[in-house]
């Protein structure tokens, strides 16, 4: 069973490149859009570079550490798909070593005590329907 | 100081009543619409047919045109909508309407704001036209979104839920004094806001405004047109709206990727700058603040961002009695959106103008410049400095 339930609205694309990069997630990556002239990664991806303006952009995988950014952990509920679900936490994850960019997503694994802000976080797949993959978080693993 | 004629004053309020949610069901928004402006024009003491402008903004459902036609008014000259939601451009349709008159587009420019939400939807409600880079994650609303940037406050600078209490608990004691205020008489003490439910973390039930039915309005005229008024005219001393970098789509409605030391913030500090620098005045100059409260955390943040303390010291100031009546910067004498009604934010300019003009019911002694504020966390987000003439 996944963190939230399939039953959850997920909009259309709404442009080409948000296609794209649902289309990446289909295939468990998680990438970003990254300017080729100047290396800035952003999301969601634009059809232009917002740091240089230059419009040769490629997507390039999420890497390097993923950080706990912020949290929310949402008890009232806004969508029927959830009322058996709350509460659950939304995160915001920081990738330092891609400008900071920030990724809304969820944790999984944890409960509510355990969570620390700038607390290292691994990547993980969750499916979503037949034809889709989500990606979510957990708390990286202690080595 | 020699007087600009031009000068932008408003010299007219009209409201509604306010009620719950749902509340008025007997007449349509677009009447209420009407009934707030016949008040303004008639606080005012100008004939309806010498409005000639409108602006609005939270893509307000009711057109000028239709206004026009239903108010008899002889011709339009001005329109204006200020474009995003949350109430960011409350103030941003005052700098619209402050900026036709200045220039001689119009000579009576309405700003306006109905909402009869009962008979269309809920703001804290799910909205089907949203991001999926949200939902699928279970983000739906303005108090999940908002709750993001003030967690990282809490993080960053140690601010307490005992802060976000004395935000609500402010208002709700402004609000027992007004009774236009629809929660006026209803007690809430530093024990019904720690046991109230969580909303979402670390938002409680009572850090989020209420939702409601009203209407409210304000005619704003040039210097010269506001001294035949039939009320005392308040000056526009200065209004802006826009957006710091990155506040656009990727701020807390969107992306959550404003800069990182803006991330925690209202967003409000270009249009601060801007603001303080067009009045020429600085934040210590300020009597009296009406802060847009959407959210509690969303206040503090502004407290911080308009300068009335350091940043992350929002907590501190609040703690130390600052935002009282009888402190050094009392906020939402009307009681706000928490505890007079969520206008979004058109009550928090008519209680500015009432401060100005000594008639609030929370009056702050020898008031003479008051800031109001467009919603916080949204891009645009305004912001006015209402004075004496």
């Amino acid at each position: 069973m996944s963190y939230l339930p399939d039953s959850l609205p997920f909009p259309e694309a709404a442009s080409k490149e948000e296609q794209q990069f649902w289309d990446h997630c289909r295939a468990k990556r998680l990438a970003f859009r990254t300017c080729r002239a100047c290396g800035h990664s952003h999301n969601p991806p634009l059809c232009i570079c917002p740091k240089c303006q230059s419009d040769d952009l490629d997507w390039r995988t999420a890497q390097g550490k993923a950080l706990l950014y912020s949290y929310t952990i949402v008890h009232h509920v806004v969508h029927e798909a959830v009322a058996d679900y709350v509460p659950y936490i939304v995160i915001v994850v920081r990738f330092p070593e891609m400008n900071d960019l920030r990724f809304v997503s969820n944790i999984i694994g944890v409960t509510a005590a355990d969570l620390e802000i700038e607390m290292p976080l691994s990547l993980t797949w969750e499916a979503y329907g037949t034809d889709m993959f989500l990606p979510r978080f957990t708390a990286e693993a202690v080595t | 100081m020699s007087e600009n004629h031009k000068q932008a004053c408003i010299i007219g309020t009209g409201q509604t009543e306010y009620a719950k949610w749902g509340g008025i069901q007997d007449r349509s928004e677009f009447k209420l619409a009407l009934e707030a402006i016949q008040a303004a024009a008639r606080d005012a003491g100008i004939p309806l047919k010498a409005i000639d402008g409108f602006a609005s903004y939270s893509d307000d459902r009711n057109q000028p045109v239709a206004l026009q036609v239903a108010l008899g008014l002889k011709e339009l000259r001005f329109t204006s909508m200020v474009w995003g939601g949350g109430g960011g451009g409350s103030c941003g349709a005052l700098d619209m309407a402050a900026a036709a008159v200045e220039t001689g587009r119009a000579d009576y420019v309405v700003v306006f704001r109905s909402l009869a939400q009962g008979q269309f939807g809920r703001y804290g409600n799910f909205d089907p036209e949203g991001s999926a880079f949200h939902y699928p994650f279970g983000l739906f609303s303005p108090a999940q979104m908002l709750a993001l940037p003030l967690r990282r406050h809490m993080y960053e600078y140690g601010t307490r839920q005992e802060h976000l209490a004395e935000i609500a608990l402010v208002s709700r004691e402004n609000a027992h004094r007004n009774p236009d205020a629809v929660m006026g008489g209803r007690p809430l003490d530093i024990d019904m806001y720690m046991a109230s439910r969580i909303i979402s973390d670390p938002l409680k039930l009572y850090d989020c405004c209420q939702e409601n039915d009203g209407a409210c309005a304000v005619i704003v005229t040039s210097l010269e047109r506001a001294r035949d008024a039939a009320s005392v005219p308040v000056k526009i001393l200065a209004s802006a709206h826009g957006a710091g970098p990155e506040w656009g789509e990727t701020g807390a409605f969107g992306g959550q990727n404003p800069p990182l030391e803006d991330y925690a913030s209202s967003g409000a500090r270009s249009v601060a700058a801007h603001l303080y620098q067009r009045a020429g005045i600085t934040p210590a100059d300020v009597d009296v603040a009406q802060i847009y409260d959407n959210f509690t955390g969303q206040v503090l943040m502004s407290i911080e961002d308009f300068g009335f303390c350091g940043r992350g010291e929002g907590g501190g100031f609040i703690a130390d009695g600052h935002i009282r009546p009888t402190g050094s910067l009392p906020i939402n004498t009307h009681g706000g959106h928490h505890s007079e009604a969520y206008i979004h934010g058109m009550n928090h300019i008519v209680e500015g103008v009432r401060q100005i003009k000594g008639q609030s019911t929370t009056q702050i002694t020898n008031a003479e410049i008051c800031l109001v504020t467009g919603g916080p966390g949204i891009a645009p987000t305004s912001a006015a400095i209402l004075s004496r003439l």
